[in-house]
């Protein structure tokens, strides 16, 4: 699987990104007279990222039974948009809908059909664009109308700007039925999707995530606005992706959005070293302030691990004396 | 076209009540037989469910529909009519009964039943029947009836189904005449391109007296009411007309009658019509949303005898273009917006076509900032777009001569960062900026400026002006304007800058680390406050093999062991060391996203 950060932090971020993302700078010295100890002593200097960006595209359910779960989304829109903003993150929203059966399929809802943080109201561009009604046609297509939204001709053409090549890409999901999108992706839906997420990954050297707010595998689950059928193939996808599951009979949409939200932030909580350090001597600073504590070091992925990503443009020194210089 | 700029006038009449029952409170003593005796007094629950002004009436069914195949009856009560000199019965009715029954008043003369016509006539042959969903009045002449109670409602069904019936209420006998007249008119003038008049009308006048005058009461635009006579044709046929009105004019009507003693007038909710040309018809365009600044509009001319000029084309109820042909590329405005068409004919302008709904989103600028620049500046301008779609792949951003795009850098679909040089040479004053983004090229007039060199931002002060390799120093930067804030410094090749500090809007306090690789000589110094390098002073770097034995390695923070001190091998080790571990850096090292790039 392609990481989103072609090294071995992946797991350590909140979301990956691209090596060298994070501004690096190191110089060496010589730690005791050169005769006496080849030791050397290293420092690196990491930037945090100041502007990340994610694009978020929403995959609504717009058949008949679908009302009262857009009428919910639109209101937790604050929820959802709160990290984001608090984060400066710089995203780009936009909505489709599962129904494939027409010439819309796969174009983005709304207006503006791409609500960035520039957009004169967001939440009212929001609330409208989730609001795609419920007279959609079966097959809900989530998967496919994703696909075809992310795809020639849609993605230079009707979509035009959605899809950044800088950019985290997150899908999300809303249905109370599962994907039914084997006449777009044929007969492993789920499989294809991944699939092409890996295509996605590998032109934009992040690999993207996607959430589902759908029904509870295996049984399905019964809420206000009626029952919703298991969402497998849903299921399936977010667990290979990282994402976040959640169930669509949860009364509380807005932790499910919220939690969502923080899903779509992307900053940086794990730097990788280029060298290998002796564990005793490693000194870190954030913003010339030496951290005490808040920070562990992962031997595994050989990176410095913060409880708490570091602030945007934060400067994170680490110095350490080099074990083994590595690949370097 | 029905309006209701006109007030009705009540009745007006000479006639006395001599009768009357209140069916609200009892049955007024009238009388329910016949073969099933299914007239009811109460409060009906199909029909009209209720009275014409009250909750209880007569009916032939209260709570279903009437039966059928009978003869049911409903007797008035005995009310002496001898003295009354001229009694006529009155009464509201609501009916809706089948074709093949009906129902009548029957008088009893000699013992023997006959219907009895109304002043006005029956609808049908013989009696009321067919839908007649709303309450009326009827009328009829007493006269030489003695006593009410020789009347009674007949109805009589067929075996062939059934309806809701007949509902009766009010039932009044007056001693005089209380029938106004009836006016009947075929259909309400309509609009019209007559701009000469007069427009005729004919209407059909009858009444149980004589007709004494008809008229036309109209209103012009809502004014004045004004009164114009008809004249009596033959049969109850009058005529006359409503004078010529001016283009535009929207005329109110409705036609009075009076026999004397009551007056009516018809329509109950008065005509109304427009003086206007024909408009355009047949407005067609876009149905999917647009992106784009105009969209195709087309439509059909319209039909006219006078000659046709031009078309107006009408956005949100203003005009934003003409056309000479029946088709226009119409300018849009973002979000969603009405558009309808008028003819411009020898004689004046058409009223206006139906509407036209499109949705758009037009590509536009914002705002660009800032909005001045110097000769020979190096700035990051801030574009901010509306539907521009802005992409990395196919921006094109020109404000003119002499002023270079070092640097795009898209952040979402609507701001986009941009990196400019301008010219030491660069003509200075205000600039247009054109923007291209995909197949859109969208313009900002006077977008920015171009100032002259010499007043460009500069460094005034670097001091010290020198540093050795392997120190730390804190260096004092002053620069002639104020920091926009918090700046960055590139001090050049090899100079680390750990940390920048604002002493006041125009000083800054640096800290640097050199490190035995960086380059001796003159560097210069730049600083970058996110808009804006500001440049002017140099940096010089001297060697410092003479001071070796206080300096520090590649002056590395305080919070580290000590160093060792004195041994030029030492030092000579660490500057190659600290060379190699840049090579292996810089090759890794990302573009700055965040900052802007000075040129080379």
């Amino acid at each position: 699987m392609n990481a989103r950060i072609p090294s071995s932090c992946l797991m350590t971020w909140l979301v990956a990104f691209t090596a060298g993302t994070a501004a690096c700078i190191d110089y060496g010295v010589h730690d005791e007279d050169e005769e006496a100890d080849e030791r050397l002593v290293l420092e690196e200097v990491f930037t945090q990222f100041a502007e990340p960006a994610v694009d978020v595209l929403w995959v609504i359910d717009n058949t008949g039974s679908m009302a009262e779960e857009q009428a919910a989304l639109a209101e937790s829109f604050g929820a959802f948009a709160q990290g984001l903003v608090e984060q400066e993150v710089a995203y780009q929203l936009g909505v489709v809908t599962t129904d494939v059966s027409d010439d819309g399929a796969g174009v983005l809802h709304g207006l503006p059909w791409i609500i960035t943080p520039q957009t004169a109201d967001p939440e009212a561009a929001f609330t409208e664009a989730v609001q795609v009604g419920t007279d959609g046609q079966p097959p809900e297509a989530g998967f496919g109308a994703a696909w075809l939204a992310l795809s020639e001709p849609l993605r230079s053409g009707a979509n035009r700007g959605f899809r950044r090549d800088d950019a985290l890409l997150h899908i999300v999901v809303v249905s109370d039925n599962d994907d039914e999108s084997d006449e777009l992706l044929g007969k492993d839906p789920a499989q294809h999707f991944l699939e092409f997420l890996e295509q996605e990954a590998s032109a934009a050297g992040m690999e993207p995530m996607v959430s589902a707010v759908a029904g509870d595998v295996p049984d399905g689950c019964s809420g206000s606005s009626g029952r919703a059928l298991a969402g497998t193939r849903y299921q399936q996808v977010v667990e290979a992706t990282d994402g976040v599951f959640a169930s669509i009979c949860d009364a509380d949409m807005d932790a499910v959005v919220q939690a969502l939200g923080e899903m779509s932030l992307i900053y940086a909580d794990s730097f990788e070293l280029q060298a290998v350090p002796y564990t005793e001597t490693l000194a870190v600073w954030v913003d010339d302030l030496r951290q005490e504590e808040g920070w562990s070091f992962d031997e595994q992925s050989n990176c410095v691990v913060f409880t708490q990503a570091p602030e945007p443009d934060a400067t994170i020194r680490v110095r350490y004396t080099v074990l083994d210089e590595g690949e370097g | 076209m029905l309006g209701t700029a006109l007030l009705l006038v009540g009745l007006a009449t000479a006639a006395e009540v001599f009768w009357s029952v209140d069916l609200d409170k009892d049955d007024g003593g009238l009388i329910s037989y016949g073969e099933t005796g299914q007239w009811d007094w109460g409060t009906p629950s199909v029909g009209p469910k209720g009275g014409v002004d009250g909750s209880a009436c007569w009916a032939t069914a209260l709570d279903n529909w009437y039966l059928h195949d009978t003869e049911d009856f409903l007797q008035l009560p005995s009310v002496d009519l001898a003295d009354v000199s001229w009694p006529v019965l009155v009464f509201e009715h609501w009916f809706q009964i089948l074709s093949g029954d009906s129902g009548c008043l029957e008088l009893r003369t000699d013992k023997v039943w006959t219907c009895l016509e109304p002043i006005y006539g029956y609808p049908g042959k013989g009696g009321y029947s067919g839908a007649h969903g709303y309450w009326s009045t009827v009328y009829f002449d007493l006269s030489g009836v003695a006593d009410a109670n020789d009347l009674r409602l007949a109805f009589r069904a067929d075996g062939g189904g059934a309806g809701p019936g007949w509902y009766v209420d009010d039932l009044v006998i007056y001693d005089g005449s209380i029938a106004p007249p009836t006016i009947e008119l075929d259909a309400c003038l309509t609009d019209t391109e007559d701009l000469e008049g007069p427009y005729p009308l004919e209407v059909q006048v009858t009444d149980d007296l004589l007709v004494e005058s008809v008229s036309v009461r109209y209103s012009v635009d809502g004014g004045e009411m004004q009164e114009a006579e008809l004249e009596a044709q033959e049969g109850s046929s009058w005529t006359g007309a409503i004078d010529g009105q001016a283009l535009g004019s929207e005329v109110s009507y409705q036609v009075h009658a009076s026999d004397g003693q009551n007056e009516s007038f018809e329509p109950k909710e008065a005509c109304s019509f427009t003086v206007r040309l024909p408009a355009p018809t047949e407005l067609s365009g876009p149905e999917d949303l647009v992106w784009g600044p105009s969209a195709e509009l087309s439509w059909q001319a319209p039909e006219s005898e006078h000659a046709l000029q031009s078309y107006s084309i009408h956005r949100d109820g203003s005009v934003v273009a003409t056309s000479l042909s029946e088709s226009v590329d119409a300018p849009l405005v973002s979000g969603e917006q009405s558009f309808q068409v008028s003819a411009s004919f020898d004689v004046g302008e058409s009223g206006l076509s139906e509407a036209l709904t499109v949705q758009a989103a037009v590509p536009a600028i914002q705002s660009l900032e800032p909005t001045e620049g110097y000769q020979e500046d190096y700035l990051r301008l801030a574009l901010l777009g509306e539907y521009l779609l802005m992409q990395a792949s196919d921006l094109q951003f020109d404000l003119g001569e002499g002023i270079e795009v070092e640097q795009l850098d898209v952040r979402d679909v609507d701001l986009a960062y941009i990196t400019v040089s301008i010219d030491a040479d660069a003509p200075t004053g205000n600039r247009d900026l054109v923007v291209t983004s995909g197949e859109h090229q969208v313009e900002l007039a006077q977008a920015f400026e171009v100032l002259p060199g010499e007043s460009r931002p500069q460094l005034t002060g670097l001091e010290p002006d020198t540093v050795s390799q392997g120190q730390e120093e804190s260096l004092t930067i002053t620069s002639s304007h104020a920091f926009a804030a918090l700046p960055s410094v590139y001090l050049g090749e090899d100079i680390l800058v750990e940390s920048v500090e604002l002493l006041d809007e125009l000083s800054l306090l640096v800290q640097v680390a050199v490190p035995y690789s960086t380059p001796l000589g003159l560097h210069d110094a730049e600083v970058d406050d996110g808009v804006r390098v500001i440049g002017g002073a140099q940096l010089l770097v001297r060697d410092n093999l003479e001071s070796a034995g206080t300096g520090r390695c590649a002056a590395l923070p305080t919070t580290g062991r000590p160093w060792s001190l004195g041994l030029l091998a030492a030092l000579a080790w660490c500057a190659r060391r600290c060379r190699a571990e840049r090579s292996q850096v810089q090759r890794r090292r990302p573009p700055s996203t965040g900052m802007l790039v000075p040129r080379t």
